[in-house]
């Protein structure tokens, strides 16, 4: 099962008609994550619903596992990620918490789709409290945050040990991270990915 | 202490939340399975009746046990399913959002002893042991601040 998005964080100039590109982005987005992850999880549930209730379980709360029941290593696909990440969303817009402009989802889902990636620590979004949204990976003692305004600009802060800062950057809508973030985030959420062995968040 | 002094740093302070799992808005579940963290939904911060800055409700650990109260005691009847979150004082002062090498803009918050904030007559025990934590900045910064403010809470089931 391979997953391709449909687009990443480095998309250029921002299009003459930026709103009719962000329309069709989204769209394409959105129908392609949401095929995909519903696939992906689909398809394991009917493997293994028959071999072992305990693995049917795991399956339906987010997990696809290794068919080897004896020396089972379980891992967290990209889509089960993802697939949390927007029932998390649609709780909270569902609860009124959170408004989102099309700008802000779009960066929302540009920012997941270039960071969430197999194994790394769960995506979890949680409104700021006046209609925002923001995403947070906390494991191994990392906190990493981004936080989405109504213009679709963003920020992204990690934080080490409570104490050390380890990033900070502001985003503009439609501009890329550069390059030197994107590679810190990618390393950071690695490192963090295998610390993240419990994931009660995905088992609730 | 007097109303509107600073909290020593060592000060454990507690702040109440919403845990309904359901919405689990105002917490947030690390993947290596420790403690939750809070979130900037748990704290509403509101304009501070001194009409500097915004404030937002927390309690002093330290002064529970002289009024005869616990940990429990500070979430209201009608506030079922919550749970306290702490921190401290001197981690609240300790926030910082710019990267070592990078200045910026300097902590906006404060921690200050409130007790009794709305007099003493029928006031609940709990209220002997109120502060407040005071946030001077407005904009959509304050979220950056208010959601690094927040995870320095850490949940402490009390059921």
């Amino acid at each position: 099962m391979t997953y391709a998005p449909t687009y990443n964080l480095d998309f250029g100039t921002r299009p003459s008609d930026p709103f009719a590109a962000l329309t069709r982005n989204v769209a394409n987005y959105w129908g392609a994550t949401i095929e995909a992850a519903k696939h992906a999880v689909d398809s394991y549930v009917s493997m293994f619903a028959s071999s072992s209730p305990s693995f049917a379980f795991q399956i339906e709360r987010g997990f696809v596992a290794s068919s080897n029941i004896s020396s089972a290593v379980n891992h967290t696909s990209k889509e089960v990620l993802l697939r949390f990440a927007e029932k998390r969303l649609n709780a909270t817009r569902n609860a009124g918490e959170v408004e989102l402009t099309l700008e802000a989802e779009w960066s929302l889902w540009a920012l997941l789709n270039a960071l969430v990636e197999q194994d790394g620590p769960t995506p979890q979004l949680v409104p700021t409290g006046d209609g925002a949204v923001e995403v947070q990976w906390l494991s191994g003692g990392v906190f990493v945050s981004a936080i989405f305004d109504e213009s679709g600009d963003f920020d992204v802060y990690a934080l080490e040990n409570d104490s050390e800062v380890l990033l900070s950057e502001e985003v503009e809508f439609g501009q890329a991270l550069t390059s030197e973030t994107t590679e810190t985030l990618v390393s950071l959420l690695a490192r963090m990915g295998k610390t993240a062995k419990l994931r009660p968040a995905l088992l609730r | 202490m007097a109303k509107g002094d600073s909290l020593a740093d060592g000060e454990v302070i507690l702040r109440r939340f919403d845990a309904d799992a359901g919405r689990a808005n105002h917490w947030v579940e690390p993947d290596d399975g420790s403690p939750a963290r809070l979130t900037g939904a748990a704290f509403g911060f509101k304009p501070s009746k001194s009409g500097w800055g915004d404030e937002c409700s927390i309690y002093q650990d330290s002064e529970l046990p002289s009024l005869g109260i616990g940990r429990k005691n500070c979430i209201q009847r009608n506030q079922v399913g919550w749970d306290i979150a702490t921190s401290t004082a001197e981690a609240v002062r300790g926030v910082k959002v710019a990267p070592p090498g990078k200045q910026g803009e300097p902590n906006p918050f404060g921690v200050v002893e409130d007790r009794y904030p709305k007099g003493v007559k029928r006031a609940p025990r709990r209220d002997g042991a109120h502060a407040e934590i005071i946030l001077g900045l407005t904009g959509s910064a304050r979220r950056r601040w208010v959601s690094t403010l927040a995870n320095t809470f850490k949940r402490e089931a009390i059921y």
